[in-house]
């Protein structure tokens, strides 16, 4: 009962926040969006290798918008002392990180996968493809938090924290980014994206039993 | 609540701050940390509370005639108010209720915001309130648990930042949570009196 009661809390402080803070979620769209409409102005107009370099480039895009959003998962409230009131709870550590980045999952997730089918549009992708490639970037954002946090949990408050979470977490995501953007690929070819899908799945379902736990340790560590 | 504290030392970046520290507390103990800038004080208080780690002996807290944990045992309200700025005071105190395993209701925190002459603050965020206004809202936190001496109440310099009005107001509050059998362990460079059947000192 007093577990769903803080695990609720953190949820929608996490939403609240989100909600009432433009820059939280308008910063890593707006970064997606400079990242997906530089590449056509790079490469050509040409669209068919406009059409085969989109998948992989928005895929990234989104990747690096969601990193964006790593740091504040604990920085601001170290900074604040409210992270004291998270370890200091008597509910388990991991349920209240899980709690928090699962909120952070749902906002961002649906966030960037709305805009997904629209920056699609700039490298000629058929419909079809941009659908697949939201539903593979709304799955890899929640794995990509899991795993980050996990880094961020470490690095709270350090200094030169943002870059060196970066160079910890990107390439842990290497997996999700090659069946995410595989699975949009087939679909591109006109195969069945399944067993991408089904592999994509099996990673973010690895992050969620085993990342909590260790983000929880590691910030035990680094508040000490 | 009570608290018993064996040859605890400490360490801070590697250098020992304090060794073989040993006290007891029973309910009802005003504990005074006392010492120098640098003496540990912090350092102490963020042990019993379950958010550092000591170099070596042990905290014991006891309920009842129970063993439990620090982090169920006390209330930590130091430095940093951990509140969120674009929260306001009332979203605040819920979450810092929530995450204690506590149930005030809306109810429970006005009457905390009350008792400290802040009630009007309840749906200010708290970006924008004053240092003292912060102060206070922070410090109602250790009266969101609907039972009075529940819980010790573990305060880094509470006093700090507050008006002369409002310290002794402070004062009254931690003086009837000694009377209902609370404990309160507090560091504090300022002398205010605080009425209290069991005084204690600890000298670091």
């Amino acid at each position: 009962m007093s577990l769903m009661r803080a695990t609720s809390a953190v949820f929608r402080r996490e939403l609240q926040l989100f909600a009432r803070r433009k820059s939280d979620w308008a910063n890593p769209l707006m970064f997606f969006l400079i990242v997906c409409s530089l590449f056509p102005f790079a490469v050509g107009s040409e669209s068919e290798r406009l059409k085969l370099i989109g998948i992989g480039v928005i895929f990234v895009g989104a990747l690096l918008a969601a990193m964006l959003s790593l740091p504040r998962l604990f920085d601001e409230d170290a900074r604040d002392g409210s992270l004291e009131l998270m370890v200091t709870s008597p509910e388990p550590l991991a349920a209240l990180i899980l709690a928090r980045v699962a909120a952070l999952s749902l906002a961002l997730g649906v966030a960037l996968a709305v805009v997904t089918p629209v920056f699609a549009l700039f490298y000629a992708l058929p419909f079809d493809v941009a659908v697949m490639l939201a539903l593979t970037v709304a799955m890899a954002v929640p794995t990509l938090l899991l795993v980050g946090s996990i880094a961020a949990a470490l690095l709270v408050s350090a200094r030169g924290g943002a870059i060196l979470t970066a160079v910890l977490v990107l390439p842990l995501t290497i997996p999700t980014l090659i069946f995410g953007a595989g699975a949009a690929l087939k679909v591109f070819y006109g195969e069945s994206p399944v067993a991408e899908l089904a592999l994509q799945a099996a990673f973010m379902l690895l992050a969620l039993a085993l990342c909590p736990l260790a983000a929880a340790a590691a910030l035990k560590i680094s508040t000490d | 609540m009570r608290v018993a504290v064996n040859a605890l030392a400490a360490e801070r970046g590697g250098r020992a701050v304090f060794a073989d520290l040993s006290f007891v507390a029973e309910p009802g103990t005003l504990l005074r940390v006392s010492g120098a800038n640098g003496a540990g004080k912090t350092t102490l208080l963020r042990i019993l509370a379950g958010l550092g780690a000591a170099a070596a002996g042990g905290v014991t807290w006891q309920r009842n005639g129970a063993d439990i944990s620090g982090a169920e045992a006390a209330c930590f309200v130091g430095h940093a108010n951990a509140f969120n700025e674009a929260l306001t005071v009332r979203e605040n105190l819920e979450y810092a209720a929530a995450l204690a395993g506590v149930a005030p209701g809306t109810d429970g925190i006005a009457s905390a915001l009350t008792a400290l002459g802040v009630k009007s603050l309840i749906n200010r965020r708290f970006g924008t309130l004053s240092q003292g206004q912060c102060k206070r809202c922070s410090l109602a936190r250790l009266l969101l648990d609907p039972q009075r001496g529940r819980r010790a109440w573990l305060l880094d310099e509470p006093f700090v930042a507050l008006d002369v009005d409002t310290q002794a107001q402070l004062a009254t509050i931690i003086s009837a949570e000694l009377a209902a059998g609370g404990l309160v362990i507090y560091t504090s460079h300022q002398s205010v009196d605080i009425a209290a059947a069991n005084v204690q000192e600890v000298s670091l």
